[in-house]
């Protein structure tokens, strides 16, 4: 008896918890030049128009000079050219608005903004790092963040994370901690002349500089 | 037998499996030479190095890493025609959750570069280990390392007066011998740093000194586009000479401001006052320990003509630069940066207000009759660029001013000093 009064109390919790759950639309505002999306489970991809609802899992792809404008919930987010973003998760629970996006390639610019009565949990995945951020406004490319608004917290592959303020810069190419503050800014002000500081950076994670006369890949199988 | 050895070899072969090594390998040239003119207190000279490098990287769970580099380089100099060393042979792991989600071990062995939060009391290449603790917004470092297998014209590890001795001398063939020791805890806003080096010359008859300094450092965030550097750090050494140990006591510290605006042409600014002094009044109070020169493990290059040792010295810093083509999507333009910059040199002022007597400084004809503070300024311009990413490029002039006359710092002989310094960097 026992046990039925708790597996009776279970489940109703969790159609409780699965009717609190709400997804939201992710919604294509603006599309410039050629623009695709792959839906999931697809293998073909369509071109995108204006106004056309993205669903979960599916990627966004943008070519040459091509370029989209997102809209999920209050947030925007600008889709550079060149890029590849997959939305893995949109959904409102408890109040919280969840976004979950996955960018292998490209770079992004992100409004994200809360509606009344609900806060934000907004994260970004690159290849390199991940940036998650509770109402702001940020550009990335996955290795690199630069926030205008707020603060991001900005993390590792390996996931050491650092705070990136307003204004402020912060790098992952190394899979150690993230270089933020002024050590960032520096890199991006400053012009290094010299080749033999970046010895070793070509390979590997990170900014792929491709310095060096050869690469090899070498695996066990 | 039989069993044991198809066990290694299916361990072997299981371990080998699990590997997929990517490599990479090149060819740097580097060139760089130094025009003179006038009294300058530099040591550079003309240089071209070629250096071939390899290396083997493999990532592993969670990103992670094992890597493993190395570089050796052939070197011509009108002083040593041929300098063959090697550079760079360096093993590092990046263990990631070694104490829970977010935090990785961070390691480092062979030759590789060590340095100080400053830079300004470390910064060289050395064999040795260091280990990383990272964590989310902190990071704790322990590094241990040998200075005595490195090629004396490798080596700026100069503390004692053989030291400086043997840095011109071709018939020393490895740089001094020090054992250094470091320990780091904190981020970018506040860390604490301690670092030792112990004398491994043995009893030589000349200066055996043991230095070690404790300090704080940091460059927190005042506004979107300010940042204030800091650093203090209070040292302590024991210098023997024969039978007669000395104890020192001196200090450095380290106040500015940088400013950053990318949206300004990649603008890059900072006044920053720097000052090493040797006489603390610390010493005053106390008995059997001397004031003397801060020595810095390896001594940092200050100036382009006017480089005195950092020690009796207070120096203002102001520097300016951009990138007027930042904006430009061609990478050949965008990576150009000129560059200005001033140093305006003073002797430390603690030793004449406390006894009347100058601070003693170690450069080219100073006035011995002079008790004045102001030693001069340089002036500095230039135009660093990155024109493409295999090939690079540095012009930096500058001149400076000394302050001559009676009873100005220097005597009325030493006229103005020139350098031009052209550093071109190349890779295949």
């Amino acid at each position: 008896m026992n046990r039925i009064g708790i597996t009776t109390v279970v489940a109703l919790a969790l159609v409780l918890a699965a009717l609190d759950v709400g997804a939201q639309s992710a919604v294509l505002r603006t599309v410039k030049g050629k623009v695709e999306i792959q839906n999931p489970d697809e293998q073909t991809w369509q071109a995108a128009s204006s106004g056309m609802e993205v669903p979960i899992r599916a990627t966004i792809s943008t070519g040459f000079g091509g370029s989209a404008v997102l809209e999920m919930g209050a947030s925007t987010l600008s889709v550079h050219p060149l890029t590849r973003l997959r939305i893995d998760e949109l959904t409102t629970q408890n109040n919280v608005a969840r976004t979950n996006l996955y960018m292998p390639v490209g770079r992004i610019r992100a409004q994200v903004k809360s509606s009344a009565g609900t806060t934000t949990d907004f994260t970004l995945r690159g290849p390199e790092a991940t940036a998650a951020v509770r109402g702001t406004g940020f550009e990335s490319d996955g290795v690199r963040i630069q926030v205008f608004e707020s603060v991001v917290v900005f993390s590792s592959q390996s996931g050491i994370s650092t705070n990136v303020h307003n204004g402020e810069t912060g790098v992952s190419a190394d899979g150690g901690s993230p270089k933020g503050g002024s050590d960032a800014r520096e890199g991006n002000t400053a012009v290094d002349f010299s080749t033999s500081s970046t010895v070793g950076s070509g390979i590997g994670r990170g900014s792929s500089t491709g310095l060096g006369i050869g690469t090899i890949a070498i695996k066990f199988q | 037998m039989k069993p044991i050895v198809l066990v290694l070899a299916g361990l072997i072969l299981f371990s080998v499996s699990a590997f997929a090594l990517q490599g990479d390998f090149g060819v740097n040239l580097d060139s760089s030479s130094f025009l003179s003119s006038g009294v300058v207190d530099t040591n550079a000279e003309s240089e071209y190095k070629a250096a071939v490098w390899g290396e083997l990287f493999q990532e592993t769970d969670q990103g992670g890493s094992l890597d493993l580099i190395a570089q050796g380089s052939y070197r011509y100099t009108a002083d040593r025609p041929y300098i063959v060393d090697l550079d760079l042979l360096r093993f590092s792991g990046l263990f990631p959750s070694a104490f829970g989600a977010g935090t990785a071990v961070e390691l480092k062995a062979g030759r590789l570069n060590f340095n100080d939060a400053t830079k300004l009391i470390l910064d060289q290449t050395l064999d040795g280990v260091q280990i990383n603790l990272l964590f989310s917004g902190f990071q704790i470092r322990l590094a241990g390392a040998y200075s005595g297998l490195l090629l004396n014209p490798s080596s700026n590890v100069r503390i004692s007066a053989d030291d400086y001795l043997e840095a011109n001398d071709n018939s020393v063939f490895f740089g001094p011998k020090r054992i250094i020791t470091e320990a780091f805890i904190g981020s970018d806003g506040f860390a604490v740093q301690a670092l030792a080096q112990f004398d491994m010359r043995g009893n030589t008859g000349g200066e055996i000194i043991n230095t070690q300094y404790l300090g704080i450092a940091g460059t927190p965030r005042l506004s979107p586009n300010f940042y204030l550097p800091y650093h203090l750090t209070a040292s302590y050494g024991q210098s023997t000479v024969g039978n007669k140990t000395t104890n020192l006591i001196s200090a450095l510290a380290g106040l500015g401001v940088q400013f950053y605006a990318e949206e300004l042409a990649a603008s890059r600014a900072h006044v920053q006052v720097t000052y090493a002094t040797g006489f603390t009044p610390v010493v005053l109070l106390l008995n059997n320990i001397s004031f003397d020169d801060f020595r810095p493990i390896s001594p940092p290059t200050i100036g382009l003509v006017f480089s005195p040792r950092l020690a009796n010295l207070l120096y203002l810093d102001v520097g300016y630069s951009f990138r007027p083509f930042a904006s430009n999507p061609s990478s050949v333009v965008s990576n150009i940066e000129p560059l200005v910059a001033a140093r305006v040199f003073f002797r430390d002022p603690l030793p004449r207000l406390l006894s009347g007597a100058p601070a003693d400084i170690l450069v080219n004809d100073l006035n011995p009759n002079s008790t004045a503070l102001y030693l001069g300024t340089e002036v500095e311009a230039g135009v660093v660029a990155r024109l493409f990413s295999d090939l690079g490029l540095s012009i930096r002039g500058a001149v400076f001013l000394p302050s001559t006359g009676s009873s100005a710092a220097f005597m009325s002989n030493r006229g103005i000093g020139y350098a031009l310094k052209i550093d071109v960097s190349a890779a295949l």
